[in-house]
């Protein structure tokens, strides 16, 4: 197969959009379209910082290195969550990202322990608390989620970007559309606008199929953690996205269809508007840390951890910054 | 097929039989190592290993190749995982 732009051999086949390219007009394919999307769904400016989470998995790393491309000024962030699983699955995956950090100096990492900061690493919360009884997932889900608004809010970055892609986003849709969960689906879209001092949140590669994200990170040489989180083994994440890739196989372009159409059904007919008014009215701060929650006093995360814990003074909870860099991104 | 047995695939050791002399395509995937017959497009290889081509990529000598591509006997190429869960 040859490259539609140069006829030179193509690496990648992108049957959703007919388009085969090349390994050089892929590599800019990538940071193009990134753009667009940025711009077409109002992400964030050039003017503004942008927090990446990054996990040292392939989205993440090659979200970082393409908003680094396209000249935005993005940071990393990373939370270490102490999962071993036997095969030391949080120090690799930190080991990636400090390598990724140290090839980009023009770029900080900011790095927050759990287990430093709050005593227990994931698994052991997990163990201690009701919600995470079987599986951390939910309670890492939560810690995750709060934290980086947390952090992104402590450290002034108006926009937080995570990698997720459009398989990530089509198997959650999949699924909140399987149990007809209104709320979340009010609430899934490229980006979520801030307030209140937290950080809008954006996702400037969910039209990225997640086989694109993966050879785009192939390509650029990008070394990230190839294994996964022992704790995904068997997640229903992963069960929807081989059952949609089952659907793309036969029908390609399904996938693809199928968020564009639910976006354009939020957009233009205001599919789940009255859901999502409703639920930011029950939205009200948490007493204790301050970020939004339906739950009447502390939020989720607030209940996890005992009172000494949170009692501890503020400066223990910030993270670490490594990696060179010239100034402190301006407050938002 | 179960991919779980790659040597499944291969053909046992018996000196005494005349050995098939065509070379194999070997495929790597997470460590594990299949030999099956080329001469086919690297999506129908993926196939026969009983998985979708649409969640792997396939490299061929340290290149990505696009699943039409026609794999040659001895040629060694690597399949990469592309679902990723949590
Ligand atoms: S798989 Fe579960 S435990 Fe592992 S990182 Fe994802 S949410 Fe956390
Ligand atoms: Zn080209
Ligand atoms: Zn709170």
């Amino acid at each position: 197969m040859r490259c539609r732009k140069c006829r030179e051999r193509a690496v990648i086949h992108m049957r959703q959009h007919k388009l085969a390219l090349c390994r050089d007009h892929y590599l800019a394919w990538i940071p193009e379209q990134t753009e667009r999307f940025i711009r077409k769904y109002r992400m964030f400016t050039r003017d503004e910082p942008v927090l990446v989470a990054v996990s040292g998995g392939k989205d993440s790393l090659a979200l970082w290195d393409v908003l680094l491309r396209l000249g935005y000024r993005a940071d990393g962030l990373y939370l270490g969550l102490g999962i071993d699983g036997d095969i030391g699955y949080s120090d690799a995956s930190y080991a990636k990202i400090r390598a990724f950090a140290e090839q980009h100096p023009e770029a900080r990492l900011h790095v927050l322990d759990i287990r430093e900061t709050y005593g227990e690493s994931i698994p052991e919360l997990a163990q201690r608390t009701r919600r995470g009884k079987g599986k951390p997932c939910s309670v890492c889900g939560l810690v995750k989620r709060h934290e980086m608004n947390r952090i992104a809010h402590e450290l002034g970055y108006p926009v937080l970007a995570t990698g997720h892609n459009l398989d990530d986003e089509v198997a959650v849709l999949f699924q909140n559309t399987l149990h007809w969960n209104t709320g979340y689906l009010a609430r899934q879209y490229p980006v979520l606008p801030g307030g209140d001092g937290f950080a809008r949140k954006v996702k400037p590669f969910c039209r990225f199929y997640e086989r694109e994200t993966a050879a785009y990170a192939i390509l650029r040489g990008i070394d990230y953690i190839y294994d996964e989180c022992p704790y995904s083994v068997g997640a229903t994440t992963i069960y929807y996205k081989e059952l949609l890739d089952r659907l793309e196989a036969d029908r390609p372009g399904a996938k693809l269809s199928f968020y564009l159409s639910f976006l354009r059904a939020k957009d233009q007919d205001g599919l789940f508007a009255h859901v999502q008014e409703g639920e930011r009215a029950e939205m009200h701060p948490c007493s204790r840390c301050g970020q939004p929650t339906t739950a009447p006093d502390l939020c989720a995360f607030c209940r996890l951890w005992p009172e000494e814990v949170l009692e501890r003074p503020t400066e223990t909870f910030i993270p670490l910054t490594l990696a060179p860099v010239a100034e402190p991104p301006e407050a938002a | 097929m179960n991919p779980s047995d790659p040597r499944a695939m291969q053909p046992t050791e018996d000196p005494s039989a005349p050995k098939p002399e065509r070379p194999k395509v070997v495929v790597k995937l997470r460590g594990q190592i299949w030999e099956v017959e080329g001469n086919r497009r690297a999506r129908e290889v993926v196939r026969e290993l009983g998985l979708n081509p649409e969640s792997y990529l396939v490299v061929r000598d340290g290149e990505l190749i696009t699943d039409d591509t026609i794999l040659r006997p001895g040629d060694r190429v690597e399949l990469i995982a592309v679902i990723s869960g949590g």
